[in-house]
C-alpha cells in the first residue's frame, strides 16, 4: 500500500484504541491497591484493613469472664486457641443491636490481638489507596479518634478505621 | 531443654460453678471441704462471687454452698463459699491455656489465671491463693 495513501479511518481509530488500552495498563500497573474489610456495626458501615484482619467467623458462643469491662464480652474457642471479643460498638458509641449473626473479625496488628465484633460483613474488597481520603475535618463523636481516612464503597462514604488507634484506647 | 506440653504433670482441679460460669481450683490448696450448713463458724466467710467480681449475684442464688478452707499455717485459714461443686479431675497442665493479652491482666486481677476448654464451655481457673492474698491486702489497706 502506498504511503501517501490517506489513512484509513478504522486505521486511526485502532490506533487510538490501542493507545488508550496501554494507557490504562499503564495506569493499572501504577495503581496500588489495599484490601479493605467492610462491615456494619451499630447500623453503619465501617471498613478496616483487610491485612490487620486475619480471619472472619462467626460469633458463636462468647464465654464471658466476670471483672471484665463492659468492651469485653468475653473469650471465644478458636480451634482451640482461647481469644479474646471487644465488643467495637463500645468504642464507635453507636447503639447496641441484635444481630441474627453477629459475626467476629480476628485483628492482628503490632502486638494487639483480639476479635472484634461486628454485626455483619459487608465486603472484602481491593481498593485504590488513592481512593483514601483524609477524614473530615468535620467529623465528630467517639469514631473521629478511630478513623484513619474515608473511601467510598458501592456509592456511600464509610469510615476507614486504625487499628493501631483502637489498640491505644484499650490501653490507655 | 523445654519439656512437650504432653510431658507436663496434671493438676487436680475441683470443679464447680458460679451463675451458670464454671470455674475450677487446685484441689492442693485447698484443706477441707463442707456444706455451709455444716460449718460452726460463719464468721469471716468470704463469697466466691465477690471476691471474683460477680456483683450481680446474690449468696441466696447458691444451690448448694460449699465452704472451702484453704491450706495454710495462719491461725485463721481463708474460708470461701463456692456453689455447685460438680467433680475433681485430673488435668494435664497442657490442657491449660492462658489468657489472652487483651484479657489477662484484668482475669488476674480477680485471681483467674487460665482457661480450660472442656466439653464445648470454658472453664476458668481460679487461684485461690491469690484471692486470699487479694483480700488479705485489701483489709490491710482498709484498715
Amino acid at each position: 500500500m502506498d504511503d501517501d495513501a490517506p489513512q484509513l479511518k478504522s486505521d486511526r481509530m485502532l490506533e487510538i484504541v490501542k493507545q488508550t488500552r496501554q494507557a490504562e495498563q499503564i495506569v493499572d500497573v501504577e495503581l496500588e491497591t489495599v484490601k479493605i474489610v467492610v462491615f456494619l456495626c451499630g447500623g453503619k458501615r465501617y471498613a478496616f484493613y483487610g491485612s490487620d484482619i486475619r480471619e472472619i467467623l462467626p460469633a458463636g458462643v462468647i464465654s464471658w469472664v466476670p471483672g471484665l469491662p463492659s468492651y469485653l464480652p468475653g473469650l471465644i474457642n478458636l480451634r482451640g486457641d482461647i481469644e479474646s471479643v471487644l465488643d467495637l460498638a463500645h468504642f464507635l458509641d453507636t447503639p447496641h443491636s441484635s444481630p441474627a449473626a453477629p459475626m467476629v473479625a480476628m485483628a492482628v496488628k503490632n502486638g494487639f490481638r483480639s476479635g472484634i465484633l461486628v454485626d455483619e460483613i459487608d465486603d472484602v474488597t481491593d481498593i485504590p489507596v488513592s481512593a483514601i481520603n483524609p477524614p473530615l475535618a468535620t467529623l465528630s463523636g467517639a469514631v473521629r479518634d478511630l478513623v484513619l481516612g474515608e473511601i467510598e464503597h458501592q456509592g456511600q462514604l464509610i469510615n476507614l478505621l486504625d487499628l493501631e488507634k483502637l489498640a491505644a484506647k484499650i490501653a490507655l | 531443654m523445654t519439656a512437650a506440653l504432653s510431658d507436663l504433670p496434671f493438676l487436680n482441679l475441683l470443679l464447680f460453678q458460679a451463675a451458670g460460669v464454671s470455674f475450677a481450683a487446685d484441689l492442693e490448696q485447698i484443706a477441707r471441704m463442707r456444706d455451709l450448713a455444716e460449718e460452726p463458724d460463719r464468721a469471716e466467710l468470704h463469697w466466691f462471687h465477690e471476691e471474683i467480681g460477680m456483683e450481680s449475684v446474690e449468696p441466696a442464688q447458691y444451690g448448694a454452698p460449699t465452704v472451702l478452707t484453704l491450706r495454710s499455717d495462719a491461725a485463721a485459714p481463708f474460708r470461701i463459699v463456692v456453689d455447685a461443686m460438680e467433680d475433681i479431675v485430673e488435668v494435664p497442665i497442657g490442657d491449660i491455656q492462658p489468657f489472652p493479652p487483651l484479657v489477662a491482666g484484668r482475669a488476674l486481677e480477680n485471681g483467674l489465671w487460665g482457661v480450660i476448654p472442656r466439653n464445648g464451655i470454658m472453664i476458668l481457673l481460679v487461684d485461690l491463693e491469690r484471692l486470699a492474698h487479694g483480700n488479705r491486702c485489701a483489709t490491710r489497706r482498709e484498715g
